[in-house]
């Protein structure tokens, strides 16, 4: 399995769900990917300060929702009852059905009682089992903290894609970048920053990668403007052909202009030049 | 401690005589530097404005830099002016080392006569190396992580250990790598050169590798393994020259995968060997 694989398991592991054989697995790798192992450990802490927080209880606003609609109820029972006494059974609320009688309390069902004080008593029976599987039923703390727990490691993990995006070694810069291709993700200050990473670089084979990274978010207007914006000064000849044949996957006749420009810059290299030349007159 | 030696060939400037550690005749300076922490890993960067860069594991503790200025070809397009007049060659290495805390900065600023650098370092030594003309690279016993780039020649690493970065524009990059640093990635991209890489047989990496008009070499167990292969119909272009695209896009695992080690190269070959 990939890194990323196995990150996906992260969640599961902090919290004791992990199969016996996907543990084996995934703690045979921890202990020689240090990346991995250091997100594990981050998780967990955040899954511990998560665990600190206090249950969710039911607010003091509900319970003067409740006694407020019990009282409406009660008065509204009550009313039904004389009314009912006074009218007879058989009449439909709204006047459509039955005896068209405004105002009747409808009778729908055989097991509808007919006692407003069994009405009552049922209701309350009814209303007592919906706030209970409502309350069986709502997103549990368990989800709340997953879904809270995931948005906290993807935050950490593009801040330290980030950070390590602008260390000095090439090595390392490269590296950071391979693991924003293996995340699949290219959150908006990410992206930024490769595109500034494109333009600055001091290394060509970090800029390649950059441009490899790119090229796989070309749904993204910012990675079409960026990249356009990135060609003309680019100094390698090498990353220059490749951001040219990206751009060239882009139906994008602002990106041809730019590719176009660069025959009439004296500063491009010839090998840039003819291979501009052929692209133009190829799919661009 | 901060270190700082300049050397000018000139025989009447010779700044060497001021510093015991430095010697210098009409086209060659040579500079030794005791590092801050001898027994601590070293980081040695060159930039060149033009020449070639060779660097040896030597001993521990210490860095030798020297420098040799090319000799100047004589002018063709003028005459000699013959009588009791020779000509003295002018040769300035304007060499420039520094030190500090075990980093040692070597620079040279001879734009129009190329100046070849010979540098002996400790095993333990990451590089960073740039020339931007009329030099190749040699590197040899180093363990560390290499950063190359090469704009006028080619790059050759015989034995060196660690992590390697390397370019070049023109030449091959040809580099035989005895051990590699695990989970750390690897990059190698020439526009116009071969690449020849030699891999220990039991590196664990995803290579990842476009070829654009080359040829790719393994003898490696390549373990799922994906092609993207991209072909155009050859055409002529507007002025005539005929073109045909073949591009290929290949990964794949090698030992199990492990860190990307990254091959790129726009007009040459690629070979990857495996090797002890």
């Amino acid at each position: 399995m990939k890194c990323s694989e196995f990150q996906r398991l992260l969640p599961d592991y902090t919290t004791g769900n992990l199969t016996p054989a996907a543990l084996r697995e995934l703690e045979a790798h921890l202990s020689v990917c240090p990346a991995c192992a250091d997100e594990a450990s981050r998780l967990r802490s955040a899954w511990e300060r998560l665990g600190g927080l206090s249950e969710e209880a039911p607010g003091g606003a509900l319970r003067t929702r409740f006694d407020a609609m019990l009282a409406q109820y009660v008065t509204q029972a009550e009313c039904e009852a004389e009314t009912g006494e006074t009218d007879g059974a058989g009449a439909d609320r709204g006047g459509t059905q039955g005896s068209g009688r405004v105002g009747a309390p409808s009778r729908p069902v055989g097991w509808w009682p007919r006692r407003p004080a069994a009405q009552f008593g049922l209701v309350l029976v009814l209303l007592a089992a919906g706030l209970g599987l409502g309350w069986h039923l709502r997103p549990g703390p368990g989800s709340r903290d997953i879904e809270a727990l995931m948005s906290e490691v993807q935050r950490l993990r593009d801040e330290v894609a980030l950070v390590r995006i602008d260390q000095a070694s090439a090595v390392d810069r490269l590296s950071a970048i391979n693991n924003i291709r293996q995340t699949g993700r290219l959150p908006a200050s990410v992206l930024e920053t490769l595109i500034g990473t494109l333009v600055s670089d001091p290394s060509v084979n970090v800029r390649l990668a950059a441009v490899d990274v790119l090229a796989s978010h070309l749904d993204r207007q910012a990675v079409s403007d960026g990249l356009r914006g990135a060609l003309p000064g680019q100094s390698s000849p090498l990353v220059q052909i490749a951001m040219i044949e990206t751009l060239a996957g882009l139906d994008d006749p602002q990106g041809q202009q730019v590719v176009r420009d660069l025959l009439t810059d004296d500063r491009v290299d010839p090998a840039v030049r003819a291979h501009v030349r052929w692209r133009l007159g190829r799919s661009m | 401690m901060r270190c700082v030696i300049t050397g000018l060939s000139l025989a009447w400037l010779c700044l060497g005589a001021a510093i015991p550690a430095s010697t210098e005749d009409d086209a060659r300076s040579i500079v030794t530097v005791e590092l801050t922490d001898p027994s601590g890993p070293c980081w040695v960067h060159c930039s060149l404005p033009t020449g070639s860069i060779t660097v040896r594991a030597g001993e521990a503790g210490k860095v030798i830099v020297e420098a040799v200025s090319r000799p100047e070809s004589p002018p063709s397009e003028r005459a000699e002016p013959g009588g009791a007049l020779k000509r003295i060659p002018v040769t300035f290495s304007e060499l420039t080392v520094e030190e500090l805390e075990n980093v040692v900065q070597v620079d040279t600023h001879s734009f129009y006569r190329p100046v070849d650098v010979s540098i002996t370092v400790p095993v333990l030594t990451s590089l960073r190396l740039r020339s931007r003309d009329s030099g190749d690279f040699l590197i040899e016993g180093v363990n560390g992580e290499i950063d190359l780039e090469n704009r006028g020649g080619a790059i050759t690493l015989q034995g060196v250990s660690g992590t390697v970065v390397a370019y070049t524009l023109q030449g091959d990059i040809v580099a035989e790598i005895v051990e590699a640093t695990p989970k750390k990635p690897m990059s190698f991209a020439s526009l116009n050169g071969d690449l020849d890489i030699t891999l220990p047989s039991a590196v664990q990496a995803t290579v990842r590798i476009k070829s654009s008009r080359g040829e790719v070499y393994s003898d490696f167990a390549i373990e799922d393994a994906e092609v993207r292969q991209i072909e155009e119909e050859p055409a002529r272009d507007s002025e005539g020259v005929f073109r045909a695209h073949v591009e290929r896009v290949f990964s794949g695992k090698i030992n199990g995968g492990g860190p990307e080690f990254q091959f790129h190269a726009y007009h040459g070959t690629i070979y990857i060997r495996r090797g002890q």
